[in-house]
């Protein structure tokens, strides 16, 4: 059995993905050695999954229902621990900063420490990475505030910068993963066109800029570890562009060994999908048509969760809508129930700050029922139920078996108090369910973390939704 | 087979190429990983990495091995009272045991501006048009684009490169004479031989490396060329476009990488010249080192206090320190948020632009080719404007070259009185608020805590009330007291602005707005107006050493932080009375402090 000794590199499969046509048993040399040890656990995984504006107490509902603008979470009430009270820092770019991290920022770009997802992954991972082809996946639509990348950004790395490979373009994140590969067809059994002349160049080009990429995240390159991780997001990217240039799949180049039997290249987005654009503070992020910004995230998400299903990331985040950012709806959408019109409306932020500030003093109905926070929610629920629709190694979901991490940045009146969270079970170790409970960000966090394995003492209060 | 495409010989010239850079530098390198032959594919294994570092044999690494390019000043500990003897220092005994580099190791990748000038620059080419578009916008982190803290890298940066060499490529095809700077073998009929081929790289390595190419790069490049070569590019431009458009996507180029190991129990080190010529030419030009640092680099002058000062003194004479110097502004400033706001119909796209060049005119006309002092730039009462502009601000027309006099307009004095700053420091409301912790952030380099929660939702003053107004209810109740007191009145002399900076007696709810207050000191600084409070700030020595600390931010591509208590100090101490220094002193002073020629490590 020496054949299955060693898996055969991503980047001579990629190589030759380029020439020849690939038979069925050629996958069987792709797998790695793991693969065959059935049965297998399950990877560790973490994702941070972000709505901004947060979802003010006003809108929880009575009782433990998740009606309202909360009805999008309806689907995963008996898979979740929503998690209300949490005491956060206010203020946009203060709370979202912190809403995966419980610590202040340094500054706007850098974070008071690494985020949950971060800590796990290199408490489970000894080399502080996942065997996978990506570290950390970002998608969403995160309006970019030049100025504030704490507004968006859902990851950081133990020095508290930014981490992530962040793609707010469904077609971009399709392209990257899984090439020009048609929809159904199983991974890695595609056939892309031959490479012209230009795309072996190409190839040739790249080769060497792997070279240099590779020697850069070694021991021998004289750099320190932090910048060895900057040079390795780097070559990260560098090997997602080699599948993206060759057609091929970054799958079929070599996946993670966690690879599911269900992973196989879902619908290429279409050309009318709708990219978010950047921009800095203080400006309006524009006209969004309500139904094209729901449809195309969740072409997003399907995309994001068979990335998960084939491996190739194993931690990421997502967001609905960076935090404070000023979005103007418009047409039709169903709140709740109601079909609304929301031309008109206001921005997101705005029609957020009128009803946290003075929510019964002529505000319009719509918006006292918080369209904006349904609206992201059901962006938010459709990815986390997409990671639900794959089984694991296990015959448990992916999103049951992973750390799911639901937040927000403000609370009760557009505040840091009362925040609304939510976390999946993480194989077991929590309880599904809807909770009060009172302490701060950070207490909740460090909860969690120790519910996950990592060092801590679980904050008094904070122990309800802890299986 | 050079006229066809054949994969496979291309591909195993590289390989063999690569395999025999391997088994000459992995023994060097130490590494112990297997060297694979991948399958035939000429694929560079986990072993392989080693075979890049240092070349030569030397052992240096990341470019060190190159003769006259070894040493630097204070090679040792990496501390003050390691510096050879006669090195001036202007820090106290107690920053003497302090390390000469603080805020850990890093690197530094290109700013989408840097990447098209080195590219520019290099090639001797305008920017190709809409290259630095093609680049994902920048983070300004702490306020710079240059900070490496929001240096982010994704799919989207890197197939953005790819898109851009390609294009450098693709412009280099057109001119076929554009090798021969680099490689004068290039211009013969033996351009595509071994000898030349690696001149070719060597001269390329040089430039866009900012080092010598180690024998290991020039092994990896020269198999690149043999492809290209292979793949059709029969003359040696051809082949040499495409090495070009590898090493604009290799990290020895994107990023701006300095050695960060060394010897046991040093606090820091000290970089040698190749890495001081990048860190200067990038801090004084935002781009790549000239042929003239390069061989000063080369002839190790530049670990010469003296002579690394008469480089930085010929540097500041070129159009690019005026580039860069606007560039600044434009940065610390927030200028380009003027291209995001959302200001209402007398706003325009165009008296938008118009507001950005007063502020940079000014910028360069008087703080870089007139040398006025730095601090005159609070208290000017002359600027460049627009005909629109003047028109706005409602001054008579402008002269020759947009010069008009603020002299006869009440409060106009100095650039925080541009209207681009008084569009982008506040808001809609031109908020009292925004505006102040404007002015306290990036004039006066403090800063107060987030508000608290459920801070931004207490309204203590009707809706319709004046700024001023709503600012008194904050100043006059705790905890609101505590933190506003600190920043508020810093912006009391701006009502008399609207949010697009034009004179306003009443403001938009017909409230009298007023200009009176104090800048907030141990003692209070008081003003009656505008421009008293303008020549207050002027003497306020916060201000004159957050412009130093600002530049300083700027050169080291980092958020500057208490540990950085020693350099800043050392940077002081170069630099003459507040009211005399220009910008240029400033940035002298940087540039010759010791501490800019040593690196953190780990």
């Amino acid at each position: 059995m020496k054949r299955y000794e060693k898996s055969l590199s991503r980047r001579t499969l990629l190589r030759g993905a380029g020439r020849i046509a690939i038979a069925l048993p050629f996958l069987d040399e792709m797998r790695t050695r793991s693969v065959w040890a059935a049965p297998v656990a399950p990877p560790v995984r973490a994702f941070n999954i972000f709505l901004g504006g947060g979802v003010p107490s006003l809108h929880w509902g009575g009782g433990n229902t998740l009606a309202g603008p909360l009805s999008p979470l309806a689907p995963l009430a008996s898979k979740m621990a929503f998690v209300r009270g949490v005491e956060g820092p206010g203020g946009h770019p203060a709370a979202a900063g912190a809403a995966f991290t419980g610590k202040n920022l340094v500054n706007d770009t850098t974070a008071g420490g690494p985020s949950i997802d971060n800590e796990i992954m290199r408490h489970a991972y000894p080399t502080g990475k996942p065997p996978t082809p990506i570290d950390v996946q970002g998608a969403g639509y995160y309006y970019k505030f030049l100025d504030n990348p704490s507004r968006w950004v859902k990851s950081w790395d133990e020095m508290g910068h930014p981490k992530g490979n962040f793609v707010d373009d469904p077609k971009a994140l399709f392209s990257s993963f899984f090439g020009a590969a048609p929809a159904g067809m199983p991974v890695g059994m595609t056939a892309p066109a031959a490479p012209t002349p230009e795309q072996k160049l190409q190839q040739s080009i790249l080769d060497s800029v792997v070279a240099q990429y590779k020697f850069y995240t070694s021991d021998a390159s004289n750099l320190s570890m932090s910048s060895r991780s900057k040079i390795s997001d780097h070559l990260d990217a560098v090997r997602q562009l080699e599948a993206k240039l060759a057609g091929t799949s970054l799958v079929s180049a070599g996946g993670g060994s966690g690879k599911l039997a269900t992973c196989a290249t879902p619908a290429a987005p279409n050309a009318g999908i709708y990219v978010s654009k950047h921009h800095n503070g203080g400006s309006s992020g524009g006209n969004v048509v309500a139904a094209d910004f729901v449809s195309s995230f969740k072409v997003m998400s399907d995309v994001f969760a068979m990335g998960v299903a084939c491996d190739l990331f194993r931690f990421g985040f997502s967001v609905a809508c960076c935090a404070g950012d000023g979005l103007s709806f418009t047409g039709p959408y169903n709140v709740a129930g109601q079909m609304v019109d929301l031309t008109g409306v206001g921005e997101t932020h705005d029609t957020n700050h009128a009803m946290g500030d003075n929510p019964t003093a002529g505000a319009p109905t719509l918006i006292k029922q918080g369209y904006h926070a349904h609206l992201f929610l059901e962006c938010c629920s459709y990815i986390m139920q997409q990671l639900d629709k794959y089984t694991d190694s296990n015959g448990q979901s992916i999103f049951a078996n992973s750390f799911v991490m639901l937040g927000t940045d403000l609370g009760t009146n557009h505040t840091g108090k009362g925040v609304f969270y939510g976390v999946s079970s993480a194989g077991g170790k929590f309880k599904p369910g809807v909770y009060d409970v009172k302490g701060s960000l950070l207490d909740f966090l460090t909860t969690c973390k120790v519910a996950m394995g990592l060092p801590g003492v679980p904050a008094a209060g904070m122990t309800g939704f802890v299986a | 087979m050079r006229s066809g495409i054949d994969r496979t010989n291309a591909l195993s010239s590289n390989a063999l190429r690569m395999m025999v850079a391997v088994a000459s530098l992995t023994a060097w390198a130490g590494c112990t990983g297997a060297i694979s032959h991948g399958g035939g594919s000429g694929d560079p294994t986990p072993g392989s990495a080693g075979s890049q570092a240092g070349g030569s044999g030397t052992g240096g690494g990341l470019g060190s091995s190159m003769t006259g390019a070894a040493g630097a000043a204070g090679a040792g500990s990496g501390t003050v009272s390691s510096l050879p003897p006669g090195t001036t220092m202007t820090t106290t005994p107690a920053c003497a045991n302090a390390p000469l580099a603080t805020g850990g190791a890093y690197v530094r990748r290109l700013t989408r501006w840097e990447y098209a000038n080195t590219v520019a620059d290099l090639f001797k080419m305008p920017v190709p048009t809409g290259l630095p578009e093609l680049l994902p916008a920048d983070i300004r982190a702490n306020g710079f684009s240059n900070d490496f803290a929001g240096q982010l890298v994704s799919l989207e940066h890197v197939s953005a490169y790819s898109g851009s060499a390609d294009a450098v490529g693709a412009a280099l095809a057109k001119a076929p004479a554009w090798l021969t700077p680099f490689a004068t073998c290039a211009a013969t009929t033996q351009g595509t031989t071994a000898v030349c081929r690696d001149q070719i790289v060597r001269g390329l390595g040089l430039h866009l490396f900012r080092r010598p190419a180690t024998d290991a790069e020039v092994m990896s490049f020269g198999g690149l060329f043999d492809a290209a070569v292979a793949a059709g590019m029969t003359t040696a431009p051809a082949a040499a476009a495409v090495v070009v458009r590898g090493m604009l996507q290799a990290p020895q180029f994107l990023y701006r990488l300095e050695r960060q190991a060394a010897a046991p129990g040093a606090a820091a080190r000290a970089l040698d010249n190749y890495e001081i010529a990048t860190r200067l030419s990038y801090f004084l030009w935002s781009s790549a080192p000239d042929d003239a640092l390069l061989a000063a680099a080369q002839a190790g002058d530049l670990t010469s206090p003296d002579k690394l000062r008469a480089q930085v003194t010929r540097m500041l004479t070129g159009a690019h320190a005026r580039d860069v110097i606007q560039r600044y502004f434009r940065e610390w400033l927030s200028l380009d948020d003027l291209d995001d706001a959302n200001r209402g119909a007398a706003f325009t796209p165009q008296l938008a632009a118009d507001m950005k060049k007063e502020t940079l005119d000014v910028v360069g006309a008087d703080l870089w080719d007139a040398k006025h002092p730095l601090l005159s730039m609070f208290t000017s009462k002359s600027t460049i404007a627009s005909p629109a502009l003047a028109k706005h601000y409602g001054l008579p027309a402008p002269g020759a070259g947009g010069r008009v006099s603020t002299a006869t307009a009440p409060g106009r004095t100095g650039i925080l009185t541009h209207a681009s700053v008084l569009t982008v420091d506040g808001d809609a409301d031109a908020s009292i608020v925004l505006r102040g912790l404007y002015v306290m952030r990036k004039i006066m380099c403090g800063d107060v805590p987030a508000p608290p929660p459920g801070a931004t939702s207490v309204m203590l003053a009707p809706a319709t009330a004046s700024q001023r107004v709503k600012s008194d209810a904050r100043l006059a109740m705790q905890p609101c007291q505590s933190c506003h007191s600190q920043f508020d009145p810093l912006a009391y002399a701006f009502e008399p602005f609207d949010n697009i900076g034009a004179l306003q007696t009443k403001d938009v709810n017909n409230n009298p707005v007023k200009s009176d207050g104090w800048i907030p000191m141990a003692t209070n600084v008081p003003y009656t107006a505008t421009d008293d409070y303008m020549a207050a700030l002027a003497k306020d020595p916060r201000v004159s050493d957050c412009m130093a600390k600002h530049v300083a931010q700027f050169a080291w591509g980092r958020a500057l932080e208490s540990a950085d208590a020693c350099l800043l100090e050392d940077v002081r101490g170069r630099l003459g009375a507040p009211g005399t220094r220009t910008f240029a002193d400033v940035v002298t002073a940087v540039a010759s402090s010791p501490y800019f020629i040593y690196t953190a490590v780990q």
